[in-house]
């Protein structure tokens, strides 16, 4: 029944082929409006004739303070300095703002800030997902280069690339650089969510990667075509399993289990072959022994009967008597143990001499978390989704519905760079739109496509069709730049406009989707978390490394003693330790990203438990003491402090009632403070640090107009 | 008037700008931050995902969910099997998975008894829970799919063996609402941490409202509730941030936004002041302390943790769930590898206090609107885990026993059956999807209705499976 219908092409209707999203996308000429002289940029126009349409009138300009915070939230996530801002809003020459956002598009904070963008579609963490959430101490790696990737504008079809098949890009690279680079890319595939505590659920692990790359590049529910044809839309149990089988035939790296403690697979990176199968044989040496000598409780029988054997060998041969087939079973043990041959040989402590040994000679050894190319094979169709009930074999391939002649023609391989050639095609009809949509998201915080991650039939349509193929094909045509595609966006007039309410707009278009003002926007967690400590002062700029994990050989997790951490830094968001099992106190509160699977919008709800953390945790009193101090240090008067204050909180002077109200509160703090029990207030923050905490609870340090 | 001393703090009123006061305020205008609460836990939260009515009426409104982890024998507490008895040591041989492991039965440590009233069985483990049988319907005819505590625990508590979903009370949440403004919908006593960690209370999906929020028994057992500053200087604090988000607003023409994220600071008043008077103990008079064995000033003992529960449903809780966790699996109902007579220790925790909160409940006529749900996530083998005699069986998914009691349950009433050694459900087998069926429809809820979109898809607790399981419906 769940295969009568045939396994691929016959199955689509006229009407599945015919979805908007698949078509190519289209050109159209800039469109004609009424007000010929607001527009300022090509896309301008195609807004404004959309307001024009529906009697909408574009609100008035941001003032410059508005802007200029709002750029630098947007392009880096970071509050702009005082200075930032007093200089911006003192420059009256034509080309201010876009010199503002080519020095913020330079900023290493634009790649740490559009870069944790890109770690949600990824799923990005630092741990695996498997009942023991083992940490992963080389993901790190793909982070930084997802950061880097951003700010050298590494061009997205290139991005994808070598995140899909970098490893096989590099093959013929000898510059380390750019092999390690590419290597490193393929993480996107190789942090793909573990399960369990052994290793025999992978079916599991490569759907997370179909459904990463279908929500995440293609804007398409892949997965939904695991177990049958798409209920809705054009994918086929073919083109599910046709993409299974590219990963199947991939080596996954592992961080280890709860029955297999130690990593496997990691991919030594360096260009030279001779160099990576030394690193790997020694690797592999040093975790298996060091596997052995951990996980042998797992065949403590095995080694009595090794050990029982041995004793028997030897007392008959001491007796002359003929111990071949002893000598045999023996084998035949030690066949069947493999992998703890030298345990059942050489004992534990040999085994442990052995590690120590290695480890002292050990160089540092230089491995990612990255995929290889595995045993090429076509997968079998999983009935009902059962991995051990296998059907029909399919040939590795991609979408029917968006496959051409053209095409690329997988052979030899995993078929993962045929994929990556599929995937950036110029014609393809959703890479570009997918990502100039989620762009648009994260500028805008609603895209064109309100579902950034479902462009099938139970999707949005497009508020905006002919603006969305608009700026896809430029951004093809600018050689799939990002920050070309930032510029086009950032120095429309649409994206400086106020956010001013506008009555009679808002009856018509309530949710603002035409675009009359610029939509609000509030802090994600990431943000949150940046800028209270970049307004206090303490922010740790450097960029972040590897998190201070155990080593691999120290450690063990499992199912009852999982891995759980929370790691200290003052550095930025992007850089702190996040886990799949155990989320990170404070993103998860804030409504951060899921770990486990591709996000495309963040949880937007405000709830109560966030303003306990903003009233009672230590982590914002710490924060409101070093604010206080800074501007105490920083001016001689109240008042001037107060407008530094204001000036670092909400890059704006305040008004004078609200330096009244300032002064009155500083007043009462104290004689409250004052007034009661000394002993108990002598800990307290003071006055300063009391009001510092209203400014980074406040709406209007919040919002981002 | 100064925001200090204002004391209708609607955020309805006019936005008009207040004077200021002069220096000299007293501490009597600081009172308490007068707010409209007329917000649920995350009003905004559920007004962008409106949620469905109760899709028929409810035979219950709360849940408290009795989860104990590691899972107990079947075997050894509600399903009597006298050949496991009769036959101990006997072998049964080996199955086909597993061809040199040769299956010895192995008799239960505890005699059972009958309850005089309806005659369910339950052994010695459970003396106090067998006197209140007469108000549970047992169910001996569970199954789950898989045989690890990690993805079978998951399972129990979200439908799912391997990725994360929302939890039923996340759902529940979700579907129903709250009845109190001033607390959280979805609560999760947890003393330590379980298997799987938040996954199994988490919203994954649904709005994030609706995720549990995890209470650790004990001096502070809601993070950051405790005030940050003295009352009076919170107090001012929050006053001149309302005033400054007033005029944010005004300047911002109004926002449902700005709004938003105002109300939420004034639930969390709320809640800190609500709270704390609920989950304090102090109140409870003598008589409810014995009746559930302890002494006074004892906030973390299971039996504290049941009087807790009983203390949110009272004040309008829709589900909460007490995870039975001493420590890891070294220390909970695991028996794996461990003597079974270690039971003994982990009915003694909680047998006394569950059968005291079923008592408590109804002398409060608060049973008829409670449901009460006690589980685990799999069985025990009837056989010895590691050949003949030895001390520990291991993991079941075939078949255990759970119970249901209270709200919209038909009590006395055992359903379903295993085989004569509690192998296999011979008899109207119960999975873990009816399981979870039949407890949203005792609250109301169709579980083929109760849906949510999410990555082009309408998900639900019970995946496309799912029978509510009438016949032990009152």
């Amino acid at each position: 029944m769940l295969l009568g219908s045939s396994l691929s092409g016959g199955g689509l209707t006229e009407n599945e082929r015919s979805l908007w999203s698949l078509q190519p996308t289209r050109h159209s000429s800039l469109p004609k409006v009424r007000d010929q002289g607001w527009s300022r940029t090509g896309m301008d126009l195609f807004v404004l004739a959309e307001c024009e349409k529906r009697g909408l009138t574009p609100t008035t300009d941001a003032d410059r303070r508005t802007l200029i915070r709002r750029a630098y939230f947007d392009l880096t996530g970071l509050p702009p300095s005082p200075a930032d801002v007093e200089s911006f809003h003192n420059d009256d020459s034509p080309d201010a703002f876009n010199r503002v956002v080519e020095k913020l598009l330079a900023s290493r904070a634009y790649g740490e800030r559009w870069g944790r963008h890109w770690l949600d579609v990824a799923r990005y963490a630092d741990t695996a997902g498997d009942t023991g959430d083992y940490p992963i101490s080389q993901a790190y790696l793909y982070r930084n280069w997802v950061i880097d990737a951003f700010n050298k504008d590494l061009p997205y079809d290139q991005f994808i690339r070598q995140q899909i098949a970098g490893d096989i890009l590099a093959r013929d690279e000898t510059d380390p650089e750019t092999y390690r680079d590419s290597v490193v890319a393929t993480g996107f595939v190789a942090l793909s969510r573990r399960f369990g505590n052994k290793k025999d659920d992978l079916h599991l692990t490569i759907e997370d990667t179909i459904d990463t790359i279908g929500r995440g590049i293609l804007g398409l529910t892949l997965k939904c075509a695991r177990c049958h044809h798409h209920k809705t839309d054009s994918i086929q149990l073919a083109d599910y399993y046709g993409l299974y089988g590219i990963f199947a035939s991939t080596r996954y790296p592992w961080a280890g289990t709860g029955f297999h403690s130690v990593p496997t697979d990691l991919q030594p990176l360096s260009p030279d072959p001779g160099m990576r199968q030394k690193i790997s044989g020694d690797w592999q040496q040093l975790a298996s022994y060091v596997r052995q000598s951990r996980d042998h409780w797992q065949v403590g029988k095995q080694a009595q009967e090794y050990k029982e054997l041995t004793r028997r060998i030897e007392e008959e041969t001491h007796a002359r008597q003929d111990v071949s087939h002893l000598v045999e079973e023996r084998e035949r043990l030690l066949r069947k143990t493999e992998e703890f041959r030298d345990f059942l040989v050489h004992g534990l402590d040999w085994l442990r001499e052995q590690v120590d040994t290695l480890l002292n000679k050990f160089p540092e050894t230089p491995v990612a978390f990255a995929v290889s190319e595995g045993e090429p094979r076509d997968a079998r169709i999983h009935l009902g989704g059962d991995p051990g009930a296998l059907g029909e074999r399919v040939p590795r391939g991609f979408l029917e519905v968006i496959s051409r002649d053209s095409s690329p023609k997988i052979d030899g391989g995993s078929g993962r760079l045929e994929l990556a050639t599929w995937l950036t095609t110029s014609d393809h009809p959703l890479t570009a739109r997918v990502i100039v949509n989620r762009v648009w998201q994260w500028h805008f915080g609603r895209g064109l496509v309100g579902t950034p991650d479902n462009f099938g039939q139970l999707g949005d349509r497009p508020s905006h069709p002919e603006l969305l193929d608009y700026l896809a094909r430029t951004f093809v045509a600018d050689g799939w730049s990002l920050k070309r595609l930032h510029r086009r966006i950032l120095l429309s007039r649409v994206y400086q406009l106020s956010t001013r309410h506008i009555s009679e707009n808002a009856d018509k278009d309530p949710e603002n989707i035409y675009l009359w003002r610029f939509p609000k926007q509030r802090m994600d967690a990431e943000v949150l978390r940046d800028a209270m400590l970049a307004v206090s002062g303490e922010l740790d700029r450097s960029p972040g490394g590897p998190h201070p994990f155990r080593p691999w050989h120290e450690i063990r997790y499992g199912l009852n003693t999982p891995f759980q951490a929370v790691f200290e830094t003052k550095r930025r968001s992007v850089y702190v330790m996040t886990q799949r099992l155990f989320k990170n106190p404070f993103f998860a509160r804030f409504g951060g990203p899921d770990r486990n699977e591709t996000t495309s919008l963040r949880d937007r709800t405000d709830l109560p438990d966030q303003a306990l953390y903003l009233m009672n945790s230590p982590f914002l009193s710490r924060r409101a003491t070093a604010f206080a101090r800074r501007i105490i240090a920083a001016e001689s008067t109240d008042r001037r402090r107060i407008v530094y204050a204001f000036a670092l909180a909400f890059g704006r002077p305040p008004r004078e009632e609200e330096i009244d109200d300032s002064l009155q509160f500083l007043e009462s703090y104290e004689l409250i403070q004052s007034s009661t029990d000394i002993e108990a207030t002598s800990s307290l923050p003071d006055a300063w640090s009391g009001l510092a905490q209203v400014l980074l609870m406040s709406n209007e340090f919040f919002f981002i107009n | 008037m100064s925001f200090f001393s204002s004391t209708d703090n609607t955020f309805n009123d006019p936005l008009t700008r207040r004077g200021f006061l002069g220096a000299g305020i007293g501490l009597t205008a600081l009172g308490t931050l007068p707010g409209s609460r007329k917000d649920l836990w995350a009003a905004n939260a559920l007004q962008q995902s409106a949620p469905p009515a109760p899709h028929h009426s409810p035979l219950a409104k709360h849940v408290i969910f009795l989860y104990m982890s590691g899972a107990y024998s079947h075997v050894d507490t509600f399903d009597s099997k006298p050949r496991l008895s009769r036959e101990h040591d006997v072998s049964i041989g080996s199955t086909p998975e597993k061809k040199n492991f040769e299956r010895f039965l192995k008799a239960p440590l505890w005699q059972f008894r009958r309850n005089g009233r309806c005659g369910t069985e339950v052994s010695d483990l459970f003396p106090h829970l067998r006197d209140v049988m007469d108000e549970v319907a047992l169910i001996r005819s569970m199954h789950c799919d898989h045989r690890d505590h990690g993805e079978a625990t998951l399972q129990l508590h979200t439908g799912s063996t391997s990725v994360a979903m929302p939890s039923l009370g996340a759902w529940l949440s979700y579907g129903l609402g709250s009845f109190n403004d001033n607390l959280p919908s979805h609560l999760v006593i947890a003393e330590n941490r379980p298997y799987g960690g938040a996954q199994q209370w988490d919203s994954a999906f649904l709005p994030a409202a609706n995720r549990g929020v995890r209470i650790q028994p004990g001096d502070e057992p809601l993070p950051y509730l405790r005030p940050g500053l003295p009352r009076g200087l919170q107090n001012l604090q929050l006053r001149l941030l309302t005033e400054w988000n007033r005029g944010h607003l005004k300047r911002n023409d109004g926002s449902p936004d700005l709004e938003g994220r105002m109300e939420m600071f004034e639930t969390a008043r709320g809640l800190q002041d609500a709270a704390p008077e609920a989950l304090d103990l102090r109140k409870e008079p003598d008589a409810v302390l014995r009746l559930y064995g302890i002494e006074r000033d004892d906030k973390t003992s299971y039996a504290a943790q049941c009087i807790l529960a009983r203390r949110l449903v009272e004040r309008g809780v829709r589900f909460i769930e007490i995870i039975d966790t001493i420590g890891a699996c070294s220390d909970n109902w695991d028996s794996g590898h461990r003597d079974m007579a270690l039971h003994a220790n982990y009915a003694r925790r909680v047998d006394q206090p569950i059968a005291a909160l079923i008592t408590d409940l109804k002398q409060r006529g608060l049973l008829q609107d409670t449901l009460l749900v006690f589980c685990t996530e799999f069985g025990r083998t009837p056989w010895a885990q590691s050949g003949k005699g030895s001390k520990s069986r291991t993991h079941h998914p075939a078949a255990f026993s759970c119970w249901l009691a209270g709200g919209g349950v038909r009590p006395g009433i055992v359903y379903g059956q295993t085989d004569d050694i509690g192998n296999k459900v011979i008899e109207d087998p119960v999975h873990i999807h009816d399981f979870h069926a039949t407890i949203l429809h005792i609250m109301g809820l169709d579980h083929e209705r109760l849906t949510y979109r999410h990555s082009g898809r309408d998900f639900r607790l019970t995946d496309v499976y799912g029978r509510v399981v009438e016949e032990i419906l009152a």
